[in-house]
């Protein structure tokens, strides 16, 4: 996932901003793990094998 | 949750579809190429593994199955795990956004209406490319549903089964291609491209925000 998608990416519940936390960047300086915290849901959301899972909580 | 089951067991004979169709897919492609823009950033909502974005140029793809996604991901795209139903994006951020043999699948197209909707720029256009319920291939999909892994859950529509939806997300401007003139064991050659819709089984529909 490339950092800049984060001016895109959005809570899929309440569409609010995402926090990023990265724990794995590949040679291109793309994020292959970490997650994506939305503070108003206190929702985390994995990103693994550069992929974010957004999908809603069920 | 979508009708993901299929894609994640089946993704071989997804891909397989495709190298069995090619005449199918290139006319499919074509009748997209119509009425889609390149004009600024571009998404595919049900991306799958990127048999049709990356041929159109669309860099960002929503896909809730993991092994989908990550074919897609392979072939160049950057994909988003996600629902139709509940974008995981931020608003008005999108010049295009293609949905492709995706509404049959959705849980609830009413909301991924107003989720595109929402997430497309003022003017933004809405380009969904489907199996008509009411075509020739529509019918015969529906009669044979059962004996499909894909199509057993899907739900088909006709054009005035989305327009109606499509104006009350608030969606105007429509505009349709089509192909696909032929039963599909019996395409041997190129299919056309025409304007409108009522004639090809697989309708191509724009739609501005």
């Amino acid at each position: 996932m490339k950092k800049e998608r984060m001016d895109i990416l959005a809570c899929p519940v309440c569409k609010g901003d995402l926090e990023l936390s990265i724990e794995a960047e590949d040679e291109k300086g793309e994020i292959e793990k970490g997650s994506l915290y939305c503070k108003n849901c206190d929702q985390r959301y994995p990103i693994e094998e550069g992929i974010p899972n957004l999908l809603p909580p069920e | 949750m979508p009708k993901i089951e299929p894609f994640e067991f089946y993704a071989d004979k997804y891909e397989d579809w495709f190298e069995k169709h090619k005449l199918v897919y290139d006319a499919e492609l074509r009748a997209i190429r119509k009425l889609l823009s390149d004009k600024g950033i571009g998404l595919e909502i049900g991306a799958g593994t990127a048999r049709f974005a990356v041929p159109l140029g669309i860099k960002v793809g929503i896909e809730p199955s993991s092994r989908m996604g990550e074919i897609a991901r392979n072939r160049g795209i950057e994909v988003v795990k996600g629902v139709a139903e509940a974008l995981p994006l931020c608003n008005s951020s999108f010049d295009c956004a293609l949905m492709v043999t995706t509404i049959c699948f959705l849980d609830d197209i009413k909301a991924a209406f107003s989720e595109a909707y929402r997430i497309l720029k003022p003017d933004g256009r809405l380009v969904i490319g489907f199996i008509d319920k009411d075509s020739p291939v529509g019918k015969l999909y529906q009669q044979h549903k059962e004996d499909s892994v894909f199509y057993k859950s899907a739900n088909f529509y006709s054009v005035d089964d989305l327009i109606s939806m499509l104006q009350g997300a608030g969606f105007n401007e429509f505009q349709f291609s089509q192909t696909i003139f032929h039963n599909l064991a019996e395409i041997r050659e190129i299919e056309q491209i025409k304007d409108g819709f009522g004639e090809g089984s697989f309708v191509v529909l724009k739609a501005v925000k």
